[in-house]
């Protein structure tokens, strides 16, 4: 087998979108390197690790590349921003208790319930689209507008929510907190869907799958939350405590990472184009 | 964008005009006295990158018909800025004295 036909195989390695487009270039750079280097140790010595490094390269970027890419930036970027959201939390809890070291609810109005709880709500907001709209800062004209729609869907999404889970019989079952966490999503999405000029088919689903998202999120949390209390006997805080939005945030991701990817392929030219 | 130790090669050997694959194989193997030889693989993997971020564009095939590349202004800035963060590199390690000066 002479040299070309063995690199011709050894091309077959790459992917085919780097190949349609490289193929020839490489055969004939190959063919020069090959009349110039007459010793076959030195020869392979530089084409085979060659080889191998760039087409494993070529594959990743492959994968990567496009939608795909976004993909994987969203869901890491709810994964991340829960994640900090919880660290916040955390540190609200804890100053919290630190300024009210009493049972809060015997000295603070119910009015002061409810706006501390909208305080949280923008706090989580304002860290979990500023991590999201990183991700997303090339399909968003203004990246700003992104986390005030989070923050303000955050403050302004718990406590209708809230209201929605008592009168679905939050009492009775558990199931009206889930209603609530639904109608979190569903606003979430909403607002967002405006920010990327959706059409409304897409931004139907990209609504729906939010509405199942954060719901669906909440209880893989709080079943990730209860296997680690019964597995670890000592509860150290601060980790039991990540773990929840650790949780929540990569099953947000997850669930909704085929919605988004369908809501912003319509910007094409900045999926095929990543470094615009 | 801050290019790897084989892509800044890659831009050197574009400062002087346009090239083709091959052509820029060859010089930077001279540019470095065979330290540094690239393969087809991994000279068209640069190539792609740099193209895609707007470092080189193609310029019109010589007479094989064989593609040519050549650095963009924003190349040209990224292989400049390269260049003063090696010199700054360079004058820190004179400094404690793990070379002589030039």
């Amino acid at each position: 087998m002479t040299r070309e036909a063995l690199y011709v195989r050894l091309v077959a390695l790459y992917p085919r979108s780097f190949r349609r487009e490289y193929e020839e270039e490489m055969m004939y750079a190959f063919s020069e390197l090959s009349r110039e280097t007459r010793s076959p140790m030195q020869f392979w010595s530089i084409v085979l690790p060659d080889v191998i490094r760039s087409a494993a390269r070529e594959h990743f970027d492959a994968w990567t590349c496009g939608l795909r890419r976004v993909a994987l930036h969203w869901v890491a970027a709810c994964t991340v921003g829960a994640l900090a959201s919880g660290v916040v939390g955390w540190a609200l809890f804890a100053a919290y208790g630190w300024l009210f070291p009493l049972d809060p609810s015997s000295i603070v109005s119910p009015v002061a319930v409810n706006l501390s709880v909208a305080v949280c709500g923008v706090l989580i907001g304002v860290v979990i689209g500023g991590v999201q709209s990183l991700a997303l800062r090339r399909f968003l004209g203004r990246p700003v507008s992104w986390v005030a729609a989070t923050s303000t869907t955050g403050a302004a999404g718990i406590l209708p929510g809230l209201f929605l889970a008592n009168w679905s019989g939050l009492e009775v079952v558990r199931f009206g907190y889930f209603v609530a966490l639904a109608f979190v999503g569903s606003s979430f999405a909403l607002w967002r869907s405006r920010l990327v000029r959706a059409d409304r088919t897409s931004a139907g689903r990209w609504i729906g799958w939010n509405a199942g998202a954060v719901p669906a999120a909440v209880a893989a949390g709080l079943a990730s939350e209860f296997f680690y209390r019964a597995l670890v006997s000592s509860w150290p805080g601060v980790l039991g405590f990540l773990i929840f939005p650790a949780v929540v945030g990569l099953v947000v991701g997850v669930v909704t990472v085929w919605p988004l990817t369908r809501l912003l392929s319509r910007d094409e030219d900045v999926v095929a184009d990543p470094a615009r | 964008m801050t290019p790897t130790h084989v892509e800044f090669h890659v831009l050197l050997s574009l400062i002087d005009g346009p090239r083709h694959g091959y052509g820029i194989m060859q010089d930077v193997a001279a540019l470095t006295d065979g330290r540094v030889r690239l393969g087809p693989g991994t000279l068209y993997s640069i190539v792609k990158r740099f193209l895609r971020a707007g470092v080189i564009e193609e310029c019109e095939a010589d007479a094989d018909r064989r593609r040519c590349y050549r650095l963009t202004r924003k190349g040209r800035r990224a292989a400049t800025e390269e260049a003063e963060r090696l010199a700054d590199l360079m004058r820190l390690v004179r400094r404690r004295g793990l070379l002589q000066p030039a």
